[in-house]
C-alpha cells in the first residue's frame, strides 16, 4: 500500500510541486494560486510553479502591508493579500439574466465552467468559503452561480506556520491548521512539504505523484510548526459572549469614536472573505430590445446601501460601521449559525486608517454600556416569548414560489390598472405561463418583485385576495423611476415578476380570535388580503376591527372597499382617520393612534396586525401593549431596501433579520430591541 | 346644572374625588349644537371648556385662500376649548359640530376660581390637562412628520 492510501503524510519535495500542478491540469483542473502583482500577493492563474512568490513575505499591521524579502525561498512564507478566493466563487460581477427581446427574461447561460484548483488556501480562507456556502447555498434559496463554481473546485490547502501581524484565526477557531473542507493540505518545510490528503480526489492526486511517506521527524516538526503558529497570532479576539455583548451595546460611544475615523470606503468589505453583499444593475443597449441584469459586489458602507424611497435607514457612518461589525460578529450567528469573521485580519490591514475590529470589540467588552445586562435580559425574554412560534433561521424551501425566481423574472401581463389616489395605482397581473400560474401561491402579507427590462425592479406587496391566485393585485405608489414606469403600463403590457417572497400574516392561527388591523397610508395594501380572507370566512373569526389612518381623505386607498367593509352587513368595525382634512370631511381627524383612545378589546384573544410607516408602528405597538395585547400576538410588517428578495444581497438587513426572507411580517418580540433605535 | 353622573363618567375627571366632582358640577351645564354649528371661532374670547358627550366636533384653522383645514376631530369623552383654562383665554382654533353634538360645558372663569380656592382640586385638574395636552402634542408631532409620504423632492431620485 502507498503511504497516502494508508492515510499518512507524504513528502512532496519542492521540485514535485510542478508535477502536482501538471497532475491537476491532466485531471482537467485550472490551477489558481498566489502570485506577485502590483506590489501585493494576489490570487490568479498559475501557469507554472515558478510564479509562486518564492522568498517573499508580507509585513502586515493596521493600515499597513508591505512585501519583504525573506531570508529563505519559501513559497508560502507570506500570510494573505487583499484578494480572497471569493472572487472566483462569489464573483465580483455576474450576469444573472438577459432578455433576448420582447421582455422575456432568460437565465444567463453560464459558460461550461472548467474545474478550478485553488492552490495555497489558508485554513481561515477555507473556513470563509464554508461560511459563504451557508449564506449562498444554505437555503431557503440557493445561488446557482455560486453553487456551480463551488462544486468545480479542488482545494489544496496550506497550513500556516508564520501568522501575520493582523491574524487572529486562533481566536476564531478557524486556523492555523486545516480541519475541514480541503482536499489535500500542505505544510511547508525547508525543501518541500508534508502533504496529507483529506478526500478521495486529494488522495488520487497524491497517489498519482508516487510520493514516499514523510519521515516521522519531518511530520512532527511540521505539526509543531503549526502548533507554534497558533500562539504567535498578531491579534486576539475574545469571542466568549461577544455576539450578545454587541447586541446590548448598540448605543455604545465606541460607534461614534470609530465613525470619526472610518472613511466608509468599503475596503474592509471588499477584502473580507465572507462579506457577500451585492447589488443588481440593469443595463440595456441603446437600440432597446435587449437588457441584462448584472450582479456586482456591494458594501454596507456605501451611502445608498440601505436607501429606500423617501429615506435612508443608515444615513450616518456610525450606522454603517455598526451594521458591519455587529453583522459580522453577532447577527451572523442568528442568520447562519456561525460567526461571519474568520480572523484573517484583512479588514485591519486594508483599512486606510487602520481600524481594528479586535480593538473595537475589546473596547466594548472592557467598558460596556450602562444597562447592558438589563438589555440582555430583555433580549432573552423576547427569545423565550418567541420560542413556541418557531421563528428564526428559515431554510425551508418556500412553497408557492416560482421556479428560478431567485434570479430570473417570469413574464406576466397587466390585466387592469387603476388609480386609488393621485400618485397611487393598483395593477392586476396574470402570469403568462400556465405552469407558472399553477405553481404560484401567495399568502397574505407576502410581496412580489416587479420589473421592467432595462429600467429595474422593485418590491411590491400583494394587495389582492388570496382566494384568487391568478390575478394578482399590487398597489404601487409612483415615487421613482421603476414605479413611474409601472404607472405608465396599459392593460396587456408585459412585466417581469419574481415571487412570492417573505413571511405572511398568520391568518390561519387567528381563527376564533379577535383581530385588530392597524394600517397607515399605503400600509393598508398588505393588509387587504387579510380582510379579503376574513370576509370570505367571516364566521371563523371573532371581532374584527380595522383602524386606518391616511394623510388626507384624498390619500385614502380602496375607498370602495372601505365603504363595503364599513357596512353593517360586513360585520367589521372600521375606523378611519386622516391627519388633515378640508371642510367636506366629516370623519375623524387625527393620527391613527388617537383612535385607540376609544377602544376596548379583550387582549388575551386579540391578534394585532400593523403595517405603516415605522414611527406609526412604534406608537401603535405602544398602544396595543398598553391595552394588554400579548407581545407575540402583535405583528408588524417592516420595510427595508429589498433588492434580491432571496437573502443574498444583504440590503434589507434589519438587526439579525433579513426583511425579505425572515420578514416582512415579524412578531413584535423579534424587532422589539431595534424598533426604537435609529440607523438600524 | 351639569349632571354629576355625566362628569363622573369622563375619564378626564377620574382623578377627582366625589366631593370635587360635586363642586365642579356647580359650574357645569349641558348644551347641544346642531350639525354644522360653529361652537367658537379662532380669536374669540375663550369662555368655556367643553367635554363631548355625543357627536363629533372638528377643530379647524383657517388658511387664507384655502379655507378651513381640520387639524383634529374630537368625540365622546374628549375635551376641547382648553384655552378657557390657559391664558390668554383666546381661542386658537375654530370648533364646529360635524354632527348633532351634546357637550358638558364648564364655565372657564368659574372653574379657575374653584381651582384657585381649592388648590388640591386645582392641582388634579391641571394634571388631567397635562395628560391631554401631552397626547395632543405627541399627535401633532406625528402629524408634523407627515409619515405617509416622503416630500416630493426626496422621492424624485428614488426607485
Amino acid at each position: 500500500m502507498t503511504p497516502t492510501a494508508q492515510g499518512g503524510s507524504v513528502w512532496l519535495a519542492r521540485a514535485d510541486l510542478a508535477r502536482l500542478l501538471d497532475a491537476l491540469r491532466s485531471r482537467g483542473y485550472r490551477p489558481l494560486g498566489p502570485r506577485l502583482r502590483d506590489g501585493v500577493i494576489v490570487y490568479d492563474e498559475l501557469e507554472s510553479a515558478e510564479q509562486l512568490p518564492a522568498g517573499w513575505t508580507d509585513e502586515q499591521a493596521p493600515g499597513h502591508y508591505r512585501l519583504r524579502r525573506r531570508e529563505d525561498d519559501r513559497l508560502f512564507g507570506f500570510v494573505v493579500g487583499p484578494h480572497s478566493w471569493k472572487r472566483f466563487l462569489h464573483v465580483p460581477e455576474v450576469t444573472l439574466a438577459a432578455t433576448a427581446g420582447g421582455g422575456r427574461w432568460q437565465s444567463a447561460d453560464s459558460p461550461a465552467l472548467e474545474k478550478l484548483a485553488f492552490i495555497g488556501v489558508r485554513a481561515c480562507e477555507m473556513a470563509a468559503i464554508r461560511i459563504q456556502d451557508r449564506v449562498l447555498t444554505g437555503g431557503p434559496f440557493v445561488d446557482p452561480h455560486y453553487r456551480t463554481r463551488r462544486e468545480s473546485v479542488l482545494f489544496v490547502g496550506v497550513n500556516c506556520t508564520e501568522p501575520g501581524g493582523t491574524c487572529f484565526c486562533a481566536s476564531m477557531n478557524t486556523g492555523p491548521r486545516h480541519r475541514e473542507g480541503h482536499d489535500l493540505v500542505l505544510t511547508e518545510m525547508a525543501g518541500g512539504f508534508v502533504a496529507q490528503a483529506a478526500t478521495p480526489p486529494g488522495r488520487e492526486l497524491l497517489e498519482q505523484l508516487g510520493l514516499s511517506a514523510a519521515t516521522s521527524e519531518v511530520s512532527s516538526a511540521a505539526g509543531e510548526a503549526v502548533e507554534a503558529a497558533a500562539v504567535r497570532m498578531g491579534r486576539k479576539l475574545a469571542t466568549d459572549g461577544l455576539a450578545m455583548l454587541l447586541k446590548t451595546n448598540l448605543e455604545h460611544p465606541f460607534w461614534d469614536e470609530v465613525a470619526a475615523r472610518c472613511l466608509s470606503c468599503a475596503n474592509c468589505t471588499m477584502a473580507c472573505p465572507t462579506c457577500f453583499c451585492s447589488t443588481v444593475e440593469e443595463t440595456s443597449d441603446l437600440s432597446g430590445p435587449t437588457a441584462s441584469r448584472v450582479r456586482k459586489w456591494d458594501s454596507c458602507f456605501n451611502a445608498d446601501f440601505a436607501r429606500v424611497h423617501g429615506g435612508n435607514f443608515r444615513p450616518a457612518v456610525r450606522d454603517r460601521y455598526r451594521q458591519w461589525m455587529t453583522h459580522k460578529l453577532s447577527s451572523w450567528f442568528d442568520q447562519f449559525g456561525t460567526s461571519g469573521c474568520v480572523g484573517c485580519g484583512r479588514c485591519i490591514t486594508w483599512c486606510p486608517v487602520g481600524i481594528d475590529l479586535t480593538e473595537g470589540a475589546a473596547r466594548i467588552r472592557q467598558a460596556p454600556m450602562q444597562g447592558h445586562e438589563e438589555e440582555e435580559a430583555k433580549i432573552r425574554r423576547g427569545l423565550e416569548l418567541l420560542a413556541p412560534h418557531s421563528v428564526g433561521v428559515s431554510t425551508a424551501a418556500p412553497a408557492g414560489c416560482l421556479e428560478d425566481c431567485s434570479m430570473v423574472p417570469a413574464r406576466a401581463r397587466v390585466v387592469s390598472t387603476g388609480y386609488d389616489t393621485a400618485d397611487t395605482f393598483t395593477m392586476r397581473l396574470e402570469l403568462e405561463d400556465q405552469t407558472a400560474r399553477g405553481r404560484y401561491r401567495f399568502r397574505p402579507g407576502q410581496f412580489n418583485m416587479l420589473s421592467l427590462p432595462g429600467i429595474g425592479e422593485c418590491a411590491i406587496s400583494i394587495c389582492s385576495s388570496p382566494l384568487n391566485q391568478v390575478q394578482i393585485g399590487h398597489t404601487v405608489r409612483a415615487v421613482g423611476s421603476v414605479t413611474r414606469a409601472l404607472q405608465a403600463l396599459k392593460p396587456g403590457a408585459a412585466i417581469g415578476l419574481r415571487g412570492p417572497f417573505g413571511s405572511s400574516w398568520p391568518v390561519e392561527e387567528c381563527e376564533d380570535a379577535d383581530l385588530i388591523l392597524v394600517a397607515g397610508g399605503i400600509g393598508l395594501a398588505p393588509l387587504r388580503p387579510v380582510l379579503c380572507q376574513v370576509m370570505a370566512n367571516r364566521a371563523s373569526f371573532g371581532h374584527v376591527r380595522l383602524l386606518y389612518g391616511a394623510r388626507s381623505p384624498e390619500d385614502m386607498l380602496y375607498a370602495r372597499d372601505l365603504l363595503a367593509w364599513s357596512s353593517d352587513r360586513a360585520g367589521l368595525e372600521v375606523q378611519v382617520t386622516v391627519d388633515t382634512a378640508g371642510p367636506d370631511w366629516t370623519g375623524h381627524v387625527g393620527v391613527v393612534t388617537t383612535l385607540f383612545k376609544h377602544i376596548t378589546l379583550q387582549p388575551q384573544r386579540t391578534v394585532a396586525m400593523v403595517c405603516g410607516p415605522e414611527v406609526m408602528m412604534r406608537f401603535t405597538v405602544r398602544e396595543l401593549l398598553r391595552l394588554g395585547v400579548p407581545p407575540v400576538a402583535i405583528l408588524v410588517s417592516m420595510e427595508r431596501n429589498m433588492k434580491c428578495a432571496v437573502g443574498f444581497c444583504g440590503h434589507c438587513q434589519y438587526g439579525p433579520h433579513f426583511v425579505c426572507k425572515d420578514g416582512p411580517v415579524f412578531r413584535y418580540p423579534q424587532v422589539e430591541r431595534t424598533l426604537w433605535k435609529e440607523g438600524i | 346644572m351639569g349632571s354629576f353622573e355625566d362628569l363622573a363618567g369622563l375619564s378626564f375627571f377620574s382623578v377627582l374625588t366625589r366631593a370635587h366632582l360635586g363642586r365642579l358640577s356647580s359650574v357645569a351645564r349641558t348644551v347641544a349644537f346642531p350639525a354644522g354649528k360653529v361652537i367658537f371661532s379662532e380669536g374669540d374670547e375663550a369662555r368655556d371648556l367643553f367635554f363631548v358627550m355625543e357627536g363629533r366636533v372638528s377643530i379647524e384653522i383657517a388658511i387664507p385662500g384655502r379655507g378651513p383645514s381640520t387639524i383634529m376631530s374630537v368625540k365622546k369623552g374628549d375635551v376641547f376649548g382648553w384655552s378657557a383654562f390657559v391664558p390668554p383665554h383666546e381661542e386658537t382654533a375654530t370648533a364646529r359640530a360635524l354632527e348633532p353634538v351634546t357637550a358638558i360645558v364648564l364655565d372657564g372663569a368659574r372653574l379657575r376660581d374653584v381651582c384657585e380656592t381649592d388648590l388640591e382640586l386645582g392641582y388634579r385638574i391641571a394634571r388631567a390637562f397635562n395628560i391631554v395636552l401631552a397626547m395632543r402634542l405627541q399627535a401633532v408631532r406625528m402629524q408634523l412628520m407627515d409619515l405617509y409620504g416622503a416630500p416630493a423632492e426626496v422621492r424624485r431620485e428614488d426607485v
